[in-house]
């Protein structure tokens, strides 16, 4: 998969990157770059 | 806050929304194919800091168990992802010197901030000292776990920031961001008082989100077909019209992030069944009224039926956890 390709699959369907500039010097320069969501496990 | 998984008293399962469950689940599937290693982070301390389910750290331990077989049931499966649990790094005591030092070099203020929720019109009485720790330990996650990239729907945009501003102050790596948007309650764009952020846009988006405590504006990830059909039927769909409208969102954020293509099945008369393989072209479609709003809502139940039959299949096959799950509902 091209750079652009996985660009593109990053910010799709987003409200906001932050930022795309640091997104793409990431997946140019790490080969496995590290990402998480934190979900709360709640009741109500 | 993270976002939260609900659980709401009913006879059916009702605990995990789509706007947590697929639009999230479709996003970390995104990163994933991207190349990113991804951490899916079960927020135990943090549930508990926030007095979910009674602060009871077992119940928090089993609702977060279940919210990892949800995921993995929508394709955010273990061999994908690491799941990782806050209990498993806040053992570390680097941890909480990081905890530390963010509180340190942040104002009670902009840590009060990053706190969209809890309302700031509370008295200083009934406000814990614990939820400040909140938004410091939020950051510290991101630090702890070498993060490059943080993730999360546009509600938690604050506590990324702070995580952002002081990485700068003490050093660290500052964290790319990715937001998401907050899918609509099916009834519609709600106005409020309810100041959650200084943006008025987003602050009608945080106020409007699908929310459990309104079992019909939402879609549980185990809705039943027959469930699902009514909710939608029931929807608000203002014909041709784009902003505001909660079901051309579920199409854009929820089919489409999942699926090529949307079926519509227009009777004959109007043009018969159509398949669109964009959301812009159903967007085009439905504001040139080619599109009914009857027609988009059924087109939009039967692809997300499909979509998440594989977690209607996955609790049928296993249902321990989810009796369980159900059982700390009743007791609640």
């Amino acid at each position: 998969m091209d750079l652009e390709q996985r660009i593109s699959l990053v910010t799709r369907n987003t409200e906001e990157v932050i930022t795309p500039e640091e997104i793409c010097l990431l997946l140019e320069t790490k080969t496995k770059p590290r990402a998480y969501w934190g979900f709360e496990c709640s009741g109500q | 806050m993270f976002w939260t998984v609900s659980c709401a008293p009913s006879h059916s399962p009702r605990i995990m929304h789509i706007g947590m469950g697929l639009v999230c689940a479709s996003k970390i599937k995104d990163m994933t194919k991207a190349g990113f290693e991804f951490i899916v982070f079960l927020a135990d301390w943090h549930s508990w800091i926030n007095n979910k389910l009674g602060g009871d750290m077992e119940k928090i331990r089993v609702c977060g168990e279940y919210i990892k077989q949800c995921f993995t049931a929508l394709g955010v499966t273990p061999d994908n992802v690491q799941y990782l649990w806050a209990s498993d790094i806040t053992k570390d005591r680097e941890y909480w010197e990081k905890v530390i030092r963010i509180a340190k070099s942040a104002s009670l203020q902009r840590v009060w901030r990053a706190l969209p929720i809890m309302g700031r019109e509370m008295s200083m009485t009934d406000m814990e000292t614990a939820w400040v720790y909140y938004p410091c330990m939020q950051a510290a996650d991101i630090f702890h776990m070498r993060l490059d990239v943080a993730c999360a729907g546009m509600d938690q945009r604050k506590a990324h920031m702070l995580a952002r501003d002081v990485a700068e102050k003490l050093g660290w790596k500052k964290p790319a961001c990715v937001h998401t948007h907050l899918l609509m309650g099916l009834q519609g764009p709600e106005t409020t008082e309810k100041e959650f952020d200084e943006n008025a846009d987003l602050n009608i988006q945080i106020s409007s989100k699908m929310s459990k405590s309104i079992p019909k504006s939402c879609i549980f990830v185990h809705d039943t077909p027959s469930e699902i059909k009514t909710k939608i039927k029931e929807a608000y769909c203002p014909p041709k019209q784009v902003k505001g409208n909660p079901v051309l969102e579920l199409a854009k954020y929820v089919i489409f992030a999942e699926r090529e293509s949307l079926e519509i099945s227009r009777p004959a008369k109007y043009g018969g069944p159509e398949s669109f393989e964009s959301y812009e072209d159903v967007e085009k479609a439905y504001i040139e009224g080619k599109i009914h709003p009857l027609d988009l809502k059924n087109g939009v139940t039967e692809a997300l039926i499909e979509i998440l039959d594989p977690v209607r299949q996955h609790f049928h096959k296993h249902p321990q956890l989810l009796e369980k799950m159900m059982e700390i509902e009743v007791t609640r």
